[in-house]
């Protein structure tokens, strides 16, 4: 596929639309496949994955923009990805800061948490019944010792893996709308 | 999961970075992660397993040195596994029920925050603490609330006592008024009489050219006596006229006594000064009776 219809475009233009000529379908697309780099490099462990994903989209802008033809997007992005994590491996680092929880917590971090917990608590109090009965009872079944709830749990939720999947999107559902509290209380 | 997916042991393998070794399968893996979003969604399960495992002190020595080292090092992690804490920590402080509420703007001033105290006892602590100071605050709402009734009660007391005080002074003053206004009433009855006496005597009514009276202008009534020596007990028509015969005032059917005759009339019949008869028709032909007055 390439970008090469008009020679006005700016280099992020000819990359959307290299992505997709819908100009809201290149915007998700943009989204998803940003979202998609940023876990690579979360999976291995990287602490910087933000700026490792920031790199990516540039370069492969900057490819696009040479005018070269990359039909498969997706090869075009892991190529990349790739590369820049192998570059990333070989550059010298400082050694890592102590975890978080060693570190003295300063008061910004402080309301930043109570944030956190408050809105752990709006978004639990927020969900559906069942989901939030479930997830009550799966943290309260967790752990050797309840093993024997949990396996009743499992049973009533069409066995442990489904269990395990559901309690997982439930989860996700929590993340996502806790992000999003805590982003509006940022803002507020 | 599909047949070509990596087996959930592998995959733990990977995120715990103990693949690094052998580079064909973890880039295989990695690329394979990437764009399959089904096996992306169960590596992100597993993710999420190996986080309670992690929390509930299950993962091997070495898997947790792993988790520690490696797999917990992105921020992206250390987030899942604060969710993780923070719900273990809400559903230990309330295992036995999840009340639906609505908390309302996280901004307010609220619960404080537990992340980073890995001692269940501690975290356990932090909601109880909140939940003593929602107390705490409630109970100090109330007593508020109990202070300011009592403050109004006693203002609408002390209200109540000055209007009643109030009432009472002006109710004597009003009495005091009413006296003041009845001695003065006397007193003006004795300064100016409403009734003036007129009393005709039968030996001298005739040769004196008028009894004279005089009217005042708060004069209000004339009260008429004559004398009627040798009558006896009966009734009598009295006429007021003027000098010109004009009647001016009649009344039938007086009861005089025994030598007597009394009556009241009004004084605003006589309007001006000059004589004016009073004929009483006691006998046979009438008597009249001469009045001189001076009109003021």
């Amino acid at each position: 596929m390439t970008a090469q219809s008009d020679p006005r475009l700016g280099p992020f233009e000819r990359f959307l639309l290299w992505l997709s000529p819908d100009r809201d379908l290149a915007i998700r697309k943009h989204d998803e496949i940003m979202k998609k780099i940023r876990k690579y490099f979360v999976r291995k462990g990287c602490i910087e994955s933000e700026e490792l994903t920031s790199e990516v989209r540039d370069r492969v802008i900057r490819i696009i923009d040479s005018g070269q033809d990359y039909p498969n997007q997706d090869a075009l992005f892991y190529s990349v990805a790739s590369k820049v994590w192998q570059e990333y491996l070989r550059k010298p680092r400082p050694e890592p800061l102590p975890a978080d929880d060693l570190l003295p917590i300063s008061n910004q971090e402080t309301e930043e948490k109570e944030l956190q917990a408050r809105c752990l608590e709006l978004c639990l109090a927020q969900l559906p019944d069942g989901e939030s009965d479930l997830i009550r009872r799966y943290y309260h079944a967790r752990g050797l010792e309840n093993i024997a709830v949990r396996k009743t749990l499992a049973a009533e939720c069409g066995g442990e893996n489904t269990l395990r999947v559901k309690a997982f999107r439930i989860r996700l559902k929590l993340r996502s709308s806790i992000e999003e509290c805590i982003s509006r209380g940022r803002v507020n | 999961m599909k047949s070509n997916f990596p087996t959930e042991s592998t995959i733990r393998q990977y995120l715990l970075g103990q693949l690094d070794s052998q580079a064909t399968l973890e880039s295989s893996l990695s690329q394979q992660m990437l764009f399959d979003d089904e096996l992306s969604e169960t590596v992100d399960l597993i993710e999420e397993e190996l986080i309670e495992d992690y929390l509930d002190n299950t993962l091997s020595a070495e898997d947790r040195k792993a988790a520690e080292e490696y797999f917990l090092r992105p921020p992206e992690r250390r987030e899942k596994l604060l969710l993780a804490r923070r719900l273990r920590n809400h559903f230990d402080t309330k295992p036995a029920t999840l009340a639906k509420k609505t908390l309302g703007d996280p901004h307010k001033p609220g619960s404080k925050a537990t992340d980073g105290v890995t001692d269940p006892v501690l975290l356990a602590g932090g909601h109880s603490h909140f939940r003593t100071w929602c107390e705490l605050g409630m109970m100090v709402l109330i007593l508020a609330g109990f202070l300011y009734f009592l403050h109004v009660r006693n203002n609408l007391q002390s209200q109540l006592a000055t209007i009643q005080k109030n009432e009472t002074r002006l109710a004597n003053e009003l009495t005091q008024e009413r006296e003041h206004s009845a001695g003065l009433t006397k007193q003006l009855q004795e300064v100016r009489p409403p009734v003036v006496a007129l009393t005709f005597f039968h030996s001298v009514f005739r040769d004196n050219g008028g009894t004279p009276i005089e009217i005042k202008p708060w004069t209000e009534r004339i009260k008429v006596t004559i004398d009627l020596p040798g009558s006896s007990s009966r009734t009598f028509d009295v006429r007021l006229q003027s000098q010109s015969g004009q009647e001016l005032w009649t009344n039938a059917g007086i009861e005089g006594s025994a030598g007597n005759l009394s009556f009241d009339m009004p004084a605003q019949k006589i309007s001006a000064t000059g004589k004016y008869c009073l004929a009483v028709s006691s006998r046979p032909e009438p008597y009249c009776f001469h009045a001189r007055v001076i009109r003021n």
